[in-house]
């Protein structure tokens, strides 16, 4: 338990800067939304001059920018992208703390079992990813609430809110599966995003050549969140995959962690 | 019962040699000094122990318990001082102490006042803000406050001032009397001679010899560096005890052991221009211990 609040406290202000961060970028799209509302007809009309795959490369087709969840689907993307740099570099970071600042040899020596040590790490990583996408979807929901004249769904949102979180606990659990890995880890945002913005990368292409197979490799195509806003159901086949995937990733971590030997400084 | 049995342990990293075949005892009670030059293999001896790293071959136990398997149990009775230390810099050094003995059950504020008050050392500072050697301290309060069984201290001494090392010394003979036992690592023979009562010598990876300290503190090792006026006559220093020896014109440099009185009577009707007299570094002592 001491580890666990060791480990919440000494990743406060990750926490709280990521959380500040998301929501005065919602907050700020979330103001342009009536504005967006009013000029929907002609938006579309401009989009639809695009040629098609464009538009669908954008991630911008299918969906209603004049309904609140249609927007919120648009912007989708971007806190994706937001939350799969934080939720990585969180479990990446986690993991490879003590080697990154050299303290191994001060908490891998106390009587306490790396099995131990990890478990309340990843529990604490985990607590992160849940604290940031919880508060971020309950405040962005009076958001929405406050912006949209016609109220909000409230089973769609929630859909949303959770496919977020999915998306985390993949980049999450990938993230401590890299940082067991690799030998030297001395800074996280670089190598985050350029995993993160690869992963994107494939799923740009998969959106334009409709290959299924490549919508596997990314988990930013495992939700449609324009299929889920017109039908409200989730694509439970990627659900599975998403969670298996993620428990493969956290298992390794796992492994590599108990065996490895720790780097002298 | 044994503090410490390491029994042919062996350790290599990738292709590069860590430790070959090392074996050693320490006795419950005693101070063992464990001393070779850098990279000798010492800090992977002590980080097996801590198991940090895992042998390939070979085993280490701790009280008779193995130190990979029952590795929890084990370090419940080990205080250790790595010899680079290094804390999670934004913690303040009351709290980086108060979580480091959270490990070992309650917190004891008065043993950790205690050890700060000795050592001399500020608990209200950011780690981040420390010096080297208050790094060192922090370390070395870290590693008492739970009043350990078996002491690891692997080069404590350096980057803090002398004072603070003969406080510390003290603190580590207190401990001593107490009934821990303890494992000394350094590379500086005058400081294991002062506080240990065997010494085991590893170099390139292999323990060369576990020798009782009185047997190194009979034979006083001292290296001398002389510039005369005039030339040396000739072979002046042609002693026995003398070894390592080197010659230019006025100029002479050699290690001598035995009674330091003999060389001084030597000198005292020669026109001496400048004398030295210190101590050997580890390598010239092995050199001189293994021309034998």
């Amino acid at each position: 338990m001491n580890i666990f609040i060791q480990e919440m406290k000494m990743s406060f202000k990750t926490r709280l800067s990521w959380l500040v961060g998301l929501l005065v970028f919602i907050g700020l799209f979330m103001a342009m939304f009536p504005a967006m509302a009013k000029a929907a007809g002609t938006l579309q009309a401009v989009l639809d001059k695009f040629p098609a795959a464009f538009v669908t490369a954008l991630g911008l087709a299918n969906y209603d920018l004049g309904n609140i969840l249609g927007y919120y689907g648009f912007l989708s993307v971007y806190i994706l992208l937001f939350l799969a740099i934080f939720a990585m570099k969180m479990g990446m970071g986690i993991i490879s703390e003590e080697i990154r600042v050299k303290a191994s040899d001060f908490l891998l020596t106390k009587p306490v079992s790396r099995l131990a040590i990890l478990s309340w790490k990843a529990l604490c990583a985990f607590a992160n990813i849940t604290i940031v996408s919880l508060v971020f979807s309950v405040v962005t929901y009076f958001i929405c609430l406050v912006m949209s004249s016609k109220g909000v769904d409230t089973k769609i949102y929630v859909l949303i809110s959770l496919i977020f979180f999915l998306v985390q606990l993949f980049f999450m659990t990938f993230g401590m599966m890299m940082g067991s890995f690799l030998k030297k880890v001395k800074t996280l945002l670089p190598p985050v995003m350029g995993m993160v913005f690869g992963f994107y990368a494939i799923q740009f292409l998969s959106q334009s050549f409709p290959d299924a197979h490549l919508a596997y490799l990314t988990p930013f195509a495992y939700f449609d969140i324009a299929k889920i806003i017109s039908t409200g159901m989730l694509d439970m086949q990627f659900l599975y995959l998403d969670l298996g995937v993620s428990i493969v990733f956290i298992a390794l971590a796992f492994i590599k962690y108990i065996k490895k030997d720790m780097p002298s400084v | 019962m044994k503090a410490i049995e390491i029994s042919n342990l062996t350790k290599y990293y990738g292709k590069a040699r860590g430790i070959i075949d090392v074996s050693f005892d320490v006795e419950e009670g005693e101070i063992f000094g464990f001393i070779g030059p850098n990279g000798a293999g010492k800090s992977t001896t002590i980080r097996t122990l801590m198991s940090l790293i895992y042998p390939d071959s070979g085993t280490a136990k701790i009280f008779g318990k193995d130190c990979i398997k029952d590795g929890v149990e084990v370090r419940k009775g080990i205080g250790y001082l790595p010899s680079e230390v290094f804390y999670y810099d934004n913690m303040k050094v009351l709290n980086l102490l108060k979580y480091s003995a959270s490990f070992y059950g309650k917190v004891d504020m008065t043993r950790i006042k205690y050890l700060a008050e000795v050592m001399d050392l500020d608990l209200s500072k950011k780690i981040d803000d420390l010096s080297y050697g208050n790094k060192k301290k922090v370390g070395i309060v870290q590693g008492l406050l739970h009043n350990p069984k078996l002491i690891i201290l692997d080069e404590p001494t350096g980057g803090i001032d002398p004072l603070i090392q003969q406080r510390f010394f003290d603190l580590i003979l207190e401990e001593n009397k107490k009934g821990a036992t303890v494992l000394f690592s350094s590379h500086i023979l005058s400081e294991v001679q002062r506080l240990c009562t065997r010494v085991g010598i590893i170099k390139d990876g292999k323990m060369i010899k576990v020798e009782n300290i009185e047997v190194l503190q009979n034979t006083n090792y001292k290296k001398y560096k002389i510039t005369m006026r005039e030339d040396l006559p000739k072979d002046f220093f042609g002693i026995t005890g003398v070894s390592n020896y080197a010659e230019d014109h006025k100029e002479a440099s050699f290690i001598f052991s035995g009674d330091p009185n003999i060389m001084l009577e030597k000198l005292y009707h020669q026109k001496v221009q400048n004398l030295t007299i210190e101590e050997p570094s580890l390598e010239e002592i092995f050199m001189h211990y293994y021309e034998k």
